[in-house]
């Protein structure tokens, strides 16, 4: 009932189509002002949320005898995200993972791929705060990947240094 | 000719190209538009034409990267031109290569038969009867041509006219050439 009410105060917040027409896939959507505002935000996490649900069982059917797979706790469900999940997605693993064994984690990756070929004529700055929206699908993916093991989480994704990114997942296990 | 052409666009795409994740790449076109047709709340000829739009916002801007990669010259004719967009484009971006076929008789409208299609991959469409009668899934691509050609000059008409997907025996997409465009100079240039 929580999630109902939750997903339709979400629903009335979001307006229909927010981005002016003429934006649409063009370049020119980076200055749009609506480009960290929440239904925007919340959209793309949600792609990322469907790509993640789907994208598991993509690679449990192509690898299921994965010793990681083997037991699935928390922890091995995290090493999956960090090696399977990111291999697959960006062809390196995370390059740190950590926990305070209490449901917490953090993943830290020193090089995002999506970030690669991304630079702003103004400044880094500027690159930094329009990279952010695309963060929000690899967050949503984990997310996903988590829920397809059953895991609720909740995950704030940052750019700590250009272009390192880290994870922080809040999982209620 | 065709030969070579099959040739050097495979040694493109082995050496050239940056390459994204297939299923990545398929999942999030595919959390496209599930996104469009909620936020259409399923108005599907809606859906096309956004696909296509944004479809062609990348056309206008892929050309340029195509130019770059492949260093295609001009085409002498709109059967190289069909030539070139299955042989090359499609062959270093998508890494498919489509049947050119169905020519009408004045050689100004071709089809393009899509035996693969990587953006359909692991798709299904609702069982609504309505998305299957009125969604183009793979939409964008018309886009995506439309404004790649009128960059080299081609002014086209591209539309689906059957998609697997709608449980047609192939996909196959439709292309007609309207007129060639004259050389403009950009806005404000003498």
């Amino acid at each position: 009932e929580l999630k109902q009410s939750y997903e339709q105060a979400i629903e009335s917040l979001v307006p229909q189509i927010s981005i002016k027409d003429e934006d649409t896939g063009d370049v020119e959507i980076l200055n749009s002002e609506l480009l960290h505002s929440e239904d925007v935000t919340h959209k793309l996490e949600n792609c990322g949320y469907s790509i993640g649900i789907r994208l598991s069982e993509v690679l449990i059917y192509k690898d299921s005898q994965n010793e990681i797979l083997k037991n699935l706790e928390l922890l091995n469900i995290m090493k999956f995200i960090c090696r399977d999940v990111w291999r697959e997605l960006y062809g390196k693993q995370m390059d740190n993972l950590r926990t305070n064994h209490r449901g917490t984690f953090v993943l830290i990756d020193n090089a995002f791929k999506t970030f690669q070929r991304f630079d702003s004529p103004v400044d880094l700055q500027d690159t930094i705060y329009k990279c952010k929206p695309y963060l929000w699908i690899s967050s949503g993916i984990i997310r996903g990947v988590l829920k397809s093991f059953g895991v609720d989480s909740l995950i704030t994704p940052e750019i700590t240094k250009f272009p390192m990114v880290s994870f922080n997942i809040q999982t209620n296990v | 000719m065709n030969k070579g052409i099959k040739a050097s666009s495979d040694d493109i795409w082995k050496n050239r190209v940056d390459k994204v994740n297939a299923e990545l790449f398929t999942l999030t076109y595919g959390s496209v538009v599930a996104q469009l047709v909620r936020d259409f709340k399923n108005d599907y000829q809606k859906v096309n034409q956004q696909l296509e739009k944004m479809g062609y916002n990348i056309g206008i801007r892929l050309v340029e990267d195509f130019l770059a990669k492949t260093g295609t010259g001009r085409c002498q004719s709109f059967k190289d031109t069909a030539e070139v967009v299955s042989k090359v484009g499609f062959k270093v971006f998508l890494n498919v290569t489509p049947q050119v076929t169905n020519w009408t008789s004045d050689g100004k409208t071709f089809s393009l038969i899509l035996d693969e299609n990587p953006l359909a991959e692991f798709v299904e469409l609702p069982d609504d009867e309505r998305a299957k009668k009125e969604l183009w899934y793979s939409n964008v691509l018309t886009g995506v041509l439309k404004g790649a050609l009128e960059m080299v000059q081609l002014e086209v008409d591209v539309n689906f006219v059957s998609d697997v997907l709608r449980g047609d025996d192939r996909t196959e997409l439709r292309l007609q050439l309207i007129r060639f465009l004259k050389d403009e100079m950009p806005a404000g240039e003498d």
